[in-house]
């Protein structure tokens, strides 16, 4: 059997970028896989921005090549912080394969999810933000 | 390939999971599983790994995955081991909205058997995943380039 023991494994495309395209929603866009591994970093990420004043988060996982339930425990993580309120994290979720892990778990009816960036930007109320 | 096996031994740690997906994928698409086959094995794999690496072994304590892909006419047979506390069984299924608890599920979904079992000597639990190369909804699984 191969022992990978000393073998580094590059796990390092993980990364997480913010954008605020107007006051009070942040986008988060994700790259790379999101599980075990990489989960905590998203959770954090989105629990901050709450903390700092988003009062809704468009989370983009157009660039995610691999969601597992850890992930779609991180984002449970930033829905709940965001608190009550339909449509408060929306995603972009273009990928038929990242999508199926939502609809195989019915977190589909929990996320509301845009192909794009643009149409997950013009939903929403003003209680939002997401408008 | 009837017959041929891919045996990986790697640290139970949450960057290792790729590596999981990696060889999973790798046999796919070698068996000619289609893309939305080869997006359930990764699931699947990386799901059972994950539950090793966060349960098997006490926080801290050092612990081995031994990933096992059996590959036959029909099917891919996935065998993930560990060698740790095990695992109460029967295996209680949990809401599905509970973190941490949509892992069975999401295997379940995904694979067309699942067993999980105590390993026959020792401690340790062993889950064997099975997923069929048969045509589905009259469609021929065919290869498709990974994107």
């Amino acid at each position: 059997m191969r022992d990978l023991e000393s073998s580094a494994i590059d796990v390092t495309d993980f990364r997480v970028e913010e954008d605020q395209p107007r006051a009070g929603v942040v986008v988060v866009s994700v790259h790379g896989d999101l599980d075990l591994y990489s989960a905590d970093e998203l959770g954090d990420r989105l629990v901050d921005a709450v903390e700092r004043g988003a009062a809704s988060l468009v989370v983009d996982l157009s660039g995610v090549a691999f969601v597992d339930s850890q992930g779609l425990g991180a984002l449970l993580r930033g829905t709940r912080r965001l608190g009550a309120g339909e449509g408060r994290l929306r995603l972009v979720v273009p990928a038929p394969e990242i999508r199926r892990v939502f609809e195989i778990t019915s977190l589909d009816q929990v996320f509301p999810m845009d192909d794009t960036r643009e149409q997950a930007l013009a939903h929403g109320t003003p209680e939002n933000g997401l408008i | 390939m009837n017959g041929e096996a891919v045996r990986l031994r790697f640290p139970a740690r949450p960057e290792y999971l790729r590596l999981a997906r990696l060889a999973v994928t790798g046999v796919g698409e070698r068996m000619s599983f289609g893309r939305s086959d080869l997006a359930d094995l990764k699931l699947a794999v990386t799901e059972a790994c994950s539950n090793t690496v966060r349960h098997a072994y006490a926080p801290g304590a050092p612990g081995e995955i031994d990933l096992e892909l059996r590959i036959e006419d029909d099917r891919l047979e996935l065998v993930v081991e560990d060698r740790g506390v095990g695992i109460e069984l029967p295996v209680r299924e949990v809401e599905p909205s509970v973190e941490g608890g949509m892992g069975l599920s999401i295997i379940r979904a995904v694979v067309d058997e699942l067993e999980i079992n105590p390993r026959a000597e020792g401690a340790g639990t062993v889950v064997h995943m099975t997923k069929r190369t048969a045509a589905r909804d009259g469609v021929q699984a065919c290869a498709e380039p990974e994107v």
